[in-house]
């Protein structure tokens, strides 16, 4: 399989007046043509960074990338100068977000602003990329997409933003796509057509999907693969049947044994005890040992590294993976 | 867009018959009318003075309703001080001055071009040389350059005007005797005079300016759809330009349009200091002279202005911003 | 507020050195006015006079004849040159005053029209927006309908109107300038209090059998506080310079007030015969205050912006 992405301790720092965040602190992945990284955690462990250093879009002066290869279709992403780096964003890699309610510009047409993106990248002209923005408005599912062309962003409702957000991103044919948490603010009852779209668009299109999100049923549906990230770092990397069938690293059992439907009826609802520390102060050794209920000694000091514990799939617990 | 102009305009009305009775109370019931006349005729009037200054002033007549035989032997029920002053301001029949003994009406009309002589020029200037240089500063945001600009900013902010408009006329009427100092030309001769009041203008208000539009324009940075058009590769450039600038536009029209029916107020100082005989001019003269019927007239008519201005600031909103119509 | 916000707003002024440098002129500043409130009394053969403060005590010196420029040892007089009596940092004015002492004496009028007015008008926008916006109803329309009716009047011609109707003198002028400026924070405080007012917490307490009154001032007050610093601080430099400005044009405090106004007012037949020092003086006093008041003001509200928090 051709590898689209891949990250090779990525390390992603951000120097506050407080002190420094290792937003991200050692993560490396990679995503092959046509498949689709689940990355999940909790909110707060470095998964929106390492999607936004990907692209080069980490909020400067304050964040910057520190260490690490990013590697995007074979270009080394961090040596590039940033016209080269414009020139990928949207065309080889492209991101949707969150908030579809404020990630379009209130004041331009979704019609222009789809075509923006396609004339910042190609030559064409005005009527060229209108069609190509009708065809993917329709292709997206949104209703009469000539007239929606003129429309403006607060005329249509969250679900369609999204839509026309994965129109805005896929009408490049980028190789990699980036959604983080493309659902999260959306009704449920629209979740599930969201989801679907971006199932079909990516077959159609053959891109390689990195996707975040803290939604386990997510993952679940949309992934072939998943990496489980805490405090900067991956703690677990696998196929997506693979750690579903059998986690390893207590924190990824800890988010399975959260889910409502695991509890028994009647019973308190499971919570991994503690809270997600600050990346300014990470604890040392492994980083999950102040909340896991396993932790032995030799974890309050030693950090642990990915080991193999099935195939394909690895974990960091000095518990539950050992040595390697 | 009509129908929503109407309506404004007659949802004004409260407001408007609100002012006239505001300064109804202020110069009627606060301050009573004998205080009014001894400032008005300087220093130990004597009674018979004050008296026929009252009278003459229609003064005398009772506040709110007249029952008495007026000269014709008739009853006016609405000849009181309250239907008066009500009558003159919202029919327009302006009354006269006091010191300048002429009906202010005509001195509005003649003293509001000089007034725009100044500030009109002084407003697109303002702007021509203040928006480009906050999107510059925009762009290097977080830089060096961008902490400098905002140091000199607060600088150019803490000189009081009064120290632009004196040492600039020093400097640069007085000793380099590059402008002249003082008085006016009606017709096209005017330039000559205008030119440092207006530059002084502009100076005094650049600091402020530029900080405000600095402001306006990094917080639609900070926005989402900014990050958007990152990712889509827009360049910076493109981003400021296009994106924020447009998203910019309705904050920066709140101010500046609101201030554009001011523009006939004159500056109070730059027209004292060069002369100039605009509206400033007389609003400084009725102070000095305790002028009376001129500043009730002006406060009036300002809040006229004010009215017209907040509507077309509403306007020009749904001009820029797709998300406001008229309702 | 909770202690943390305060103690990392105060972590980061202690970074940034134009705040530092601003907190201390604004201190040295405040210095004087107090200087200037200590009575002093003076004793002589009559017995115990007041009058004198601290500061009139400390750098009061003798009245010459007429102007002198600074450190000079002798004034002019209708082009003659007479002897001074002692030596003036920064020379006399036409009267043979000291025009540094004037100077000083400008502070604290400068410190009272920079606070009294916005303490005022606070009081009147807290009264006000606290009513409309907790009552809402007619109490609100009336309200709302006051506030649009003296917003529609141009400050400037509002205070001019009132001045005008009032006697001249500082407390008078801070009171037309309080009551001329409370509609911007009255606003905002309605708005505030409408948004207090659906929480869930002033339904518990109305639950709990919390009366009006007490609602509204232990529950809804403290929360619109924030806003009324900030009000005071921002009001602040525009206050002391509009007394300058007042002053000029014939509104300002009565004569006999130490007044860095009525010291620039004279500029203009000082300055084209040479006499520098007085407006200079006036003006770069009350430069330094507004100036280093910005800048710590500024890094202030800066350091209390919740958004510029790390984490």
């Amino acid at each position: 399989m051709e590898e689209v992405v891949r990250l090779e301790d990525l390390r992603t720092y951000f120097f506050t007046d407080e002190g420094v965040a290792r937003a991200v602190d050692g993560v490396s992945l990679s995503v092959a043509k046509g498949r689709t990284l689940g990355l999940v955690g909790e909110s707060g462990c470095g998964k929106s960074i390492t999607a936004l250093s990907i692209l080069r879009l980490v909020p400067e002066p304050q964040g910057r990338i520190v260490d690490g290869r990013i590697t995007l279709a074979g270009r080394e992403i961090r040596t590039l100068s940033e016209i080269e780096m414009r020139g990928i964003r949207g065309k080889l890699a492209s991101m949707i977000f969150q908030e579809p309610m404020t990630s379009l510009n209130p004041v331009f047409t979704i019609g222009s602003q789809i075509m923006e993106a396609v004339r910042i990248h190609t030559g064409m002209g005005r009527r060229e990329a209108g069609e190509v923005a009708i065809e993917y408005l329709e292709k997206v599912g949104i209703p009469a997409p000539r007239q929606r062309m003129s429309q403006y962003p607060h005329e249509l409702s969250g679900g369609m933003k999204q839509r026309v957000m994965i129109a805005m991103a896929l009408c490049l044919r980028p190789a990699l796509l980036i959604a983080d948490e493309p659902t999260t603010a959306l009704d449920v009852t629209i979740q599930a057509g969201i989801l679907k779209l971006m199932k079909d668009m990516q077959k159609e299109t053959g891109a390689a999907v990195l996707l975040i999100t803290h939604d386990l049923g997510i993952i679940a549906e949309m992934t072939d693969e998943v990496a489980v990230m805490y405090a900067g770092k991956i703690v677990e990397y696998g196929p997506c049947e693979s750690i579903f069938a059998s986690f390893c690293h207590p924190y990824t059992e800890g988010l399975f044994k959260s889910l409502p439907g695991r509890t028994a009826r009647g019973q308190k609802l499971y919570t991994i005890a503690g809270t997600v520390p600050s990346a300014l102060m990470f604890p040392p050794g492994c980083r999950f040992h102040t909340r896991c209920l396993l932790a032995i000694g030799r974890c309050t000091f030693d950090e642990p590294p990915l080991v193999a514990v099935a195939d394909g799939h690895r974990a960091a617990c000095w518990v539950r993976a050992g040595e390697g | 867009m009509a129908y929503y102009i109407v309506r404004r305009l007659l949802l004004a009305v409260p407001t408007v018959l609100g002012v006239c009775l505001f300064t109804f109370l202020l110069f009627n019931v606060f301050a009573s009318p004998e205080a009014i006349a001894r400032k008005q005729l300087g220093k130990n009037p004597t009674p018979v003075q004050v008296k026929t200054w009252i009278s003459s002033h229609g003064m005398d007549k009772p506040m709110f309703f007249n029952f008495e035989r007026g000269r014709d032997n008739a009853v006016h029920p609405f000849d009181s001080r309250f239907w008066n002053h009500m009558k003159e301001l919202v029919l327009f029949q302006f009354p006269e001055s006091d010191y300048l003994h002429e009906k202010v009406s005509s001195l509005l009309k003649e003293k509001i071009v000089p007034s725009l002589t100044i500030t009109v020029p002084a407003f697109l200037l303002s702007i021509l040389i203040t928006l480009p240089l906050a999107l510059f500063i925009a762009y290097y945001r977080g830089t060096y350059l961008d902490r400098m600009a905002l140091f000199v900013c607060v600088i150019l902010m803490s000189i009081v005007i009064l120290n632009y408009i004196i040492f600039g006329q020093y400097f640069l009427g007085i000793v380099l005797k590059y402008f002249p100092v003082y008085g006016y030309e009606f017709g096209l001769g005017a330039w000559r005079f205008v030119l440092l009041p207006v530059i002084l203008a502009v100076a005094s208000g650049l600091g402020g300016g530029l900080r405000f539009y600095r402001t306006v324009m990094l917080n639609e940075v900070r926005a989402d759809y900014v990050r958007t058009a990152m990712a889509k590769g827009v360049s910076e450039e493109m981003i400021l330009f296009k994106h924020v600038l447009k998203n910019a536009m309705i904050p920066i029209l709140t101010v500046t349009v609101l201030s554009i029916p001011f523009l006939i107020t004159g500056s109070l100082l730059l027209e004292m200091y060069f002369g100039i005989p605009g509206m400033g001019n007389m609003m400084l003269n009725a102070i000095s002279n305790h002028d009376y019927p001129v500043i009730r007239t002006l406060v009036y008519v300002y809040s006229l202005l004010y009215i017209a201005g907040s509507i077309l600031t509403d306007i020009s909103y749904t001009l820029v911003d797709p998300r406001i119509t008229f309702k | 507020m909770a202690s943390s916000h305060l103690s990392i707003a105060i972590g980061r002024i202690r970074k940034d050195s134009l705040a530092k440098a601003g907190l201390c002129v604004v201190c040295l500043f405040v210095l004087v006015a107090l200087l200037d409130v200590v009575p002093v009394p003076a004793h002589d053969a009559g017995g115990v006079r007041w009058g004198r403060t601290a500061l009139d005590v400390l750098f009061q010196k003798d009245v010459e004849k007429s102007y002198s420029p600074p450190l000079a040892r002798t004034g002019i007089l209708n082009r003659l040159e007479f002897p001074l009596k002692s030596r003036h940092l920064l020379g006399t004015n036409n009267l043979g005053e000291d025009v540094l002492y004037n100077a000083l004496k400008g502070v604290r009028t400068a410190f009272i029209i920079g606070i009294v007015p916005s303490v005022i008008a606070a009081v009147f926008a807290i009264l006000f927006g606290l009513l409309a916006g907790f009552y809402g109803g007619w109490i609100d329309d009336v309200i709302q309908y006051v506030y649009q009716v003296l917003s529609s009047i141009p400050a400037i011609l509002l205070l001019i109107a009132m001045l005008m109707v009032m006697e001249r003198g500082l407390w008078q002028l801070c009171v037309a300038l309080g009551v001329t400026s409370w509609v911007g924070l009255c606003r905002l405080i309605r708005g505030e209090t409408l948004k207090v007012k659906q929480m869930e917490y002033i339904e518990a307490a109305r639950a709990l059998g919390a009366s009006d009154s007490r609602l509204l001032f232990r529950h809804i007050l403290p929360n619109v506080m924030h806003l009324v610093i900030i009000e005071i601080t921002l009001d602040f430099s525009g206050l002391v310079m509009s007394e300058a400005v007042l002053t000029f044009i014939g509104l300002g405090a009565e004569p006999g007030t130490g007044s860095w106004g009525r010291m620039i007012m004279t500029a203009d037949r000082e300055l084209p015969n040479g006499i520098w020092w007085n407006l200079t003086g006036a003006s770069v006093f009350l430069f330094l205050l507004v100036l280093a008041f910005n800048l710590f003001a500024d890094a202030l509200r800066d350091a209390l912006d919740p958004r510029l928090r790390a984490g």
